[in-house]
């Protein structure tokens, strides 16, 4: 697989490229389907998503709680503004640190690349200084990595 | 690294970095219950306090001619005169160029007679460059795993949709 970009865009946009080899109905219902986010929404080894609950139309909510062996814990609640199998979902979503986070808005897009998927996400903070933080926490996708890269850093 | 910004919006001139003291009274709003629970929160705050600096330097790498400053810099030490030159700017184009960077914490001067020759700040570029590789990192080992999940998944039949 193509190794994953992520770059800026401006002062509030963060903007992450990946390809699959799966064609995008299969990474789309990787996105939506609770049973396949617990597989892969994890971060770094050791956390795991006891609760992932996802409700996968407009208007619709999810909340996922992650948990690792040592007793931590966060979780992420978000809203679906728009689903457009098996091509576009666009929601928001904050972590709760345990204070809430500024939304960051989301659309993933999911394009047939040959047999596979191009999926674009493109994230847009309120400003720079929430992007800016966002990247500090690493919150989008697996935070957890940040932390334990920190634990070494402190 | 990868660190492109795609348009070029120049960042605000005069902002305020916000102070530590803005940050600071977080650390009593957060319940600290629990010594498993404050390594999440202190980590949370370390962060808070290196952040402002962060959104200054993403805002002035946002304009092309700044990076490319940054590139000469990253050359070797070099005055505004060097700087401006490849350009085709004016000295006070330049100057206002480097002041952002400056501000940003991305390049500081040094006195050298009647001379204030510019070099890349390391601590500013490291910091930047370690949150970006801890995000990019993250996201890696969560797509690496989806390799594997979409590679279990059975293709979908069709006229079987939910």
């Amino acid at each position: 697989m193509s190794k994953m970009t992520l770059r800026t865009e401006g002062d509030t946009h963060l903007i992450v490229t990946r390809r699959f080899a799966a064609p995008p109905e299969a990474v789309y219902r990787a996105h939506t389907d609770p049973k396949l986010i617990q597989k892969w929404l994890l971060g770094p080894d050791g956390w795991t998503m006891p609760v992932c609950i996802n409700e996968a139309k407009a208007g619709g909510k999810f909340r996922y709680e992650w948990t690792n062996d040592k007793g931590g814990g966060f979780h992420i609640t978000g809203e679906y503004l728009e689903l457009e199998p098996y091509t576009r979902i666009v929601h928001v979503e904050r972590m709760h640190l345990p204070d809430a986070t500024p939304d960051n808005h989301i659309e993933t897009r999911f394009e047939a690349d040959g047999a596979g998927t191009l999926m674009t996400m493109r994230m847009t903070l309120p400003d720079g200084k929430t992007r800016a933080a966002m990247l500090a926490t690493g919150m989008e996708r697996g935070m957890e990595a940040s932390y334990v890269r920190l634990e070494g850093m402190l | 690294m990868q660190l492109a910004t795609a348009n070029g919006t120049a960042p605000e001139r005069g902002r305020e970095h916000p102070q530590i003291t803005d940050i600071r009274p977080n650390l009593a709003t957060h319940s600290l219950d629990g010594a498993k629970f404050c390594l999440t929160i202190n980590i949370h705050l370390y962060k808070l306090y290196v952040m402002h600096d962060l959104d200054a330097a993403f805002s002035a790498l946002a304009d092309p001619t700044r990076r490319a400053i940054l590139g000469r810099l990253a050359k070797g030490e070099a005055t505004v005169n060097e700087l401006a030159e490849p350009f085709e700017m004016t000295q006070p184009a330049i100057s206002q160029h480097l002041k952002v960077l400056e501000d940003a914490g991305l390049i500081v001067r040094r006195v050298d007679g009647t001379k204030r020759p510019r070099r890349l700040a390391m601590a500013g570029i490291e910091a930047m460059d370690q949150w970006l590789a801890m995000l990019r990192k993250a996201l890696e080992t969560n797509y690496d795993r989806l390799d594997e999940v979409l590679a279990g998944m059975e293709p979908r039949k069709k006229g079987k949709e939910r």
